[in-house]
């Protein structure tokens, strides 16, 4: 690429005009504040800025001072025999890109990624730190500004390797995010989905487990259900066996107890029916006796007394005579009492004489008992003898009178009995009393039979005693039933099926419990096909998923260590390009003192094989000069340009860049210039002349009224006797 | 003229793990299918349905299956079509029987179940002699095994289920010899097992698979249909298919290295239908700066689809040309070249991988966006 015109507007203070370049080695001298470093800027402007740029500030630090529009830049380049016009109006905000073919790109994105294709260097860093030289930054190789472009260059894919890798590994590491039983917040995919394909996989083998436990309770359920069925019809059966022999045994209570209600009205029919006999019996016989006379109570009683008086009578007669003939008790003697009362006063008087006085009394309270019972007794004895006297005397006359009223009582009998019509007064009464009998007989008899009837009419009681012996008959009859005789079993047997029903009972309960709890299982665990069929199919697609994530992982794990290989690969022989490039420059800039120089990958710092040390000399002071620090970086800076513009030759700008060198030094470095000069276009920002010699173009900046004169292209300057860069090994 | 509805293999209840979370709705599918083929026997006044195997999928299906097939048997005796049904390999019970035949004889006290024994029924009024056989699991012999060779009525049909011998392909012992088939002299065969309707034996003595009336699996091309056979004499049975399949299967082959990815992407949306199940197979020889994510291709137009599955069988192009433009002392170079010597050193069914690692390695140094 060949910078040949650029035109400047209202930039920086620089008057309106085209500076003219050429090929070779462009030399800008002027005095201070001629504007050679406005002119370097300009070119870094044209190549890199946006004029698209919304920011006012970068528009505004590229204005000329007291002009209100921001500048205007056209650059005429050559590139491989075409011609190329860039613009960039920073007024209009627009950039053109225009070859000689008449094809115009105006996108800014376009327009600098063709730029920066020609130039090799894709940013203005890069180009800061490498192709644009600065007279004070030599030593500094912008380690920020070209470790990424360095990585892009490395990485030959346009993306910085170490970004790249970086972006890559981070990649992974978000996939593996708590994939390696590590808790974490957020887990990564893998670990999501190995989650999610796991509670599937529960989840399927748990409905799994479920249906076939269900379908091991089903079969169970059913096999209980058939059992069940046939215990049920079994015992169903038995109960009904049971039940018919406890209705045969109530049958035969009823009949029984028929058998004793017939009895009973059997009974009652026959008691109704002698009882009637008798009643009609006893009608007769008072019709009999009513016939033959009653007599009559009152003079029946009558007749009894009388006799009964004659009786009395006749008892007291006999009685009286037989007093009368009874000799009279003899008669107590009253020797007794007075022999007793002679005593008494004895005693009495012969107590009376006693001294003692005790003994006195005695006698005297015996004595006069003594004779009070001899007078007693002898009382006694007198009275009796008048009592028998008069007795005998009252028995005489009441012999009398009781013959008399006997004589009288047994006329008036007779008299009754006569009226009475009976013989004696016995037969008056067993007349009576037998009508009485009869009476109360009938009378009694019509009572039972009432109280038989029981207010029933015969008929009605005779028809009972039919019906209840028909229920009899049918009783019979059904208990004769060979279908009834047939299940007819024994007491005990009888006995022995009831505990057997209440097994058999017991068993079905069981089995209806066991049943209930394996339904409420089969509810709990009836699997639904279609649940299980679609979790089955979210877990295959969970598990397609899965693997594609580990496959999509792996792969990235297999590009990062492949990546790692190339790198290491790699990495070495750029360094090496770097290192043998800069050596080679630096050998013609040292004139062949240091020859070797040797780059530390992370840092870039910078050492040197000094042959006075026999070593490697970090590139710095006060190891080496300040001349040949200077010297080092500017080989280093001018190896990294070839290596960052990856082939392409970008315009180096330079600024006094050997200002502190001697003259052996800067003819040294000129002629490492000279070298350059024959891939890439230089430009040499110089205050003073002694490059003018050297200068394939001459450019003399004034002052900022008028464009640089150029001078014309002077006589190329002779070439060291240093041969080519790669020549000088 | 006899008409004859023949239909096999439904597999009701079938889990589609290949179909994700689509998979309930191509069982419901299946359930249409067989309330379409009733609907046609009945549009189309047929005699008899043969239902030759595997209408379950499982011995053991879902009540509310069984509760589906009934209705349709129902609706068929409503029609008075006749309909007979042997087991399948899929879902023949303990006795041999399709599942639930009880169940489903209480449907339809007209419809013919067969067994594993050989038996043949005469439909008189059609003077047809129809015979059929379940298969017996682990039968050593061919399910055709003794069965009458002679005819008393005008028509003969059979109806059973199991695999025909195929040239090249070894089986067992139990499958159906053409030479059987011929012997037997039928009028018409009605066969299942295979789910792609399919002629396995010609006329005069035709025997076919009538094939899944509906996609079971990913490459089923032939599926989709019910067999209609009009027997207008003995030896002249005309089968037509008749499509009641609702999805179809459409395999699309793209070859990447004449199309480009608007070609693909074109072509994959051309054959977009949400009742198509799409295999995309992505072949050819790609550069390796062209990554192909089958995923995200699924992804884009995967909605438009019922399934859409896009299968990535691409190999990186990666000659000593391509090489040259890749220079050796970058990183690029170094990785390209370290991968092609693994891959050419690696088992074959690692390279696809590390074709692909190769293919991420250079988009992710080119700055490119494809880790996703």
């Amino acid at each position: 690429m060949i910078l040949r015109r650029l035109h400047l507007r209202r930039f920086l203070g620089l008057p309106d005009a085209a500076f003219e370049f050429a090929a070779g080695v462009n030399v800008i001298v002027g005095p201070n504040e001629a504007g050679k470093s406005t002119l370097r800027t300009a070119i870094r402007t044209v190549l890199y800025e946006n004029p698209a740029t919304t920011s006012s500030d970068l528009r505004d630090r590229f204005r000329t001072w007291g002009v209100t529009d921001p500048p205007e830049l056209s650059l005429e380049f050559t590139l491989d025999g075409r011609t190329f016009h860039l613009t960039k109006n920073f007024a209009s905000r627009r950039v053109t890109l225009t070859d000689g073919l008449g094809r115009m790109w105006e996108q800014h994105k376009v327009v600098q990624e063709r730029i920066v294709e020609v130039l090799g260097l894709g940013n203005d860093k890069v180009f800061d730190a490498t192709a644009h030289i600065a007279q004070t930054e030599l030593e500094r190789i912008h380690l920020s500004s070209i470790s990424k472009e360095l990585g892009r260059i490395i990485g030959g894919g346009g993306e910085d390797v170490a970004t790249a890798m970086r972006r890559l590994d981070a990649h992974l590491r978000s996939l593996e995010r708590g994939s390696k039983g590590t808790t974490v917040k957020e887990p990564g995919l893998l670990a999501a989905l190995e989650r999610k394909a796991s509670g599937l996989r529960e989840d399927v083998d748990l409905l799994r487990r479920n249906s076939a436990e269900a379908e091991r309770a089903r079969a169970e359920l059913a096999e209980l259900a058939a059992a069940r069925t046939a215990l049920a019809a079994e015992l169903t059966a038995k109960q009904a066996l049971l039940e018919n022999n406890r209705e045969i045994l109530r049958d035969e209570e009823r009949l029984a107890s028929l058998k004793r209600e017939e009895a009973l009205w059997e009974k009652k029919v026959r008691d109704i029916e002698d009882l009637g006999k008798r009643l009609s019996s006893l009608d007769h016989e008072l019709e009999t006796a009513t016939a033959a006379g009653v007599p009559d109570d009152g003079r029946t009683r009558t007749a009894r007394a009388l006799s009964e008086r004659l009786q009395a009578r006749e008892q007291d007669l006999a009685a009286l005579r037989r007093d009368l003939e009874t000799p009279p008790p003899p008669r107590r003697s009253p020797l007794a009492g007075w022999i007793a009362s002679a005593l008494g006063v004895a005693l009495a008087t012969s107590g009376a004489l006693l001294r003692d006085a005790a003994a006195a009394w005695v006698l005297i309270i015996m004595g006069i008992i003594a004779a009070g019972a001899g007078i007693a007794f002898i009382s006694r004895s007198a009275r009796a003898g008048q009592l028998a006297a008069l007795r005998a005397q009252e028995r005489e006359r009441r012999r009398q009178t009781l013959e008399g009223e006997l004589t009288q009582v047994r006329a008036q009998l007779d008299t009754v009995l006569g009226d009475i019509g009976c013989a004696s007064v016995a037969d008056a009464e067993q007349r009576l009393q037998r009508y009485r009998d009869l009476v109360r007989d009938r009378q009694q008899v019509a009572e039972f039979l009432t109280r038989r009837r029981e207010g029933s009419e015969d008929e009605a009681i005779a028809e009972q005693w039919k019906t209840v012996r028909r229920d009899i008959f049918g009783l019979q009859e059904r208990l004769r039933a060979p279908e009834v005789a047939s299940k007819r079993m024994t007491p005990l047997q009888v006995q022995g099926l009831e505990r057997e029903v209440r097994e058999m009972e017991q068993l079905l309960a069981q089995a209806q419990r066991r049943e209930m709890k394996l339904a409420v299982d089969l509810e709990r665990l009836a699997t639904d096909a279609e649940q299980l069929a679609a979790r089955d199919e979210q877990l295959a697609e969970a598990e397609e998923a899965l693997a594609m994530v580990r496959r999509h992982h792996e792969v990235c794990k297999e590009a990062l260590a492949g990546l790692t290989e190339a790198r290491r690969l790699a990495e070495v022989p750029l360094r090496e390009v770097v290192e043998k490039r800069a050596g080679g420059y630096l050998a013609v800039a040292t004139e062949g003192r240091y020859a070797q120089l040797a780059v530390e990958q992370e840092t870039l710092k910078l050492s040197v094989w000094s042959k006075e040390a026999d070593g490697w000399v970090e590139a710095a002071e006060p190891q080496l000069s300040r001349g040949t620090v200077d010297l080092v970086y500017l080989a280093a800076r001018l190896a990294l340009v070839t290596l960052l513009s990856g082939g392409k030759h970008p315009p180096l700008l330079f600024d006094d860049p050997f200002i502190t060198f001697d003259e052996r030094r800067r003819s040294s470095a000129l002629a490492l210039l000279r070298e350059l000069a024959r891939d890439h276009q230089v430009f040499l920002f110089t205050c003073g002349r002694q490059y003018d010699a050297f200068a394939d173009h001459l450019i003399e900046l004034t002052d900022r009224t008028s464009a640089g004169t150029p001078t014309g292209t002077p006589a190329p300057a002779p070439v060291p006797a240093v041969g080519p860069l790669w020549e000088q090994r | 003229m006899i008409r004859l509805l023949h239909l096999a293999d439904l597999h009701l209840g079938r889990p589609f793990q290949m179909l994700g979370e689509k998979g309930a709705a191509q069982r419901r599918a299946l359930e249409a299918a067989l309330i379409r083929a009733v609907d046609l026997a009945i549009a189309e006044r047929v005699h008899l349905v043969l239902v030759a195997g595997d209408l379950f999928d499982s011995p053991k299906p879902a009540p509310a299956l069984i509760e589906l097939a009934a209705r349709e048997l129902r609706r068929l005796d409503d029609a008075r079509i006749r309909v007979a049904i042997v087991g399948g390999n899929h879902d023949a019970g303990p006795d041999g029987y399709v599942a639930g035949w009880e169940h489903l004889r209480q449907a339809n006290p007209n419809a013919l179940f067969f067994g594993p024994s050989v038996a043949t029924h005469v439909f008189a009024d059609l003077d047809l002699a129809l015979t059929g056989r379940s298969p017996e699991p682990g039968a050593a012999t061919s399910p055709l095994e003794g069965w009458p060779q002679t005819r008393t009525t005008t028509f003969a049909v059979g109806v059973t289920h199991g695999s025909c011998y195929r040239a090249g392909v070894v089986e067992g012992s139990s499958v159906m010899h053409p030479q059987e088939i011929r012997a037997l002299g039928l009028d018409y065969l009605a066969l299942g097992d295979w789910h792609s309707a399919l002629e396995v034996h010609g006329p005069p003595h035709p025997a076919w698979y009538a094939g899944s009336p509906e996609l079971l699996a990913y490459d089923q091309e032939g599926a989709g249909h019910v067999l209609l056979v009009d027997l207008a004499a003995p030896g002249e049975a005309q089968v037509t298919p008749r499509r009641i399949g609702r999805r179809r299967y459409v395999r699309l082959d793209v070859d990447l290295a004449t199309n480009d990815d608007a070609a693909v992407r074109k072509a994959i949306e051309s054959r977009a239908d949400p009742d198509t199940v799409c295999d995309a197979i992505l072949s050819g020889l790609v550069p390796v700066s062209r990554i192909v994510t089958a995923r995200a291709l699924e992804e884009e137009f995967g909605g438009a689809f019922f399934r859409l599955r896009v299968t990535n069988r691409t190999h990186v192009w990666l000659d000593d040309a391509q090489l040259a433009e890749v220079p050796e002392d970058t990183v690029l170079g170094r990785f390209v070249r370290v991968m092609r010597a693994r891959i050419a050193e690696a088992p074959e069914d690692r390279r696809s991988l590390l074709q692909e690692s190769l293919q991420v390695g250079v988009a992710v140094l080119q700055g490119r966006e494809v880790l996703g």
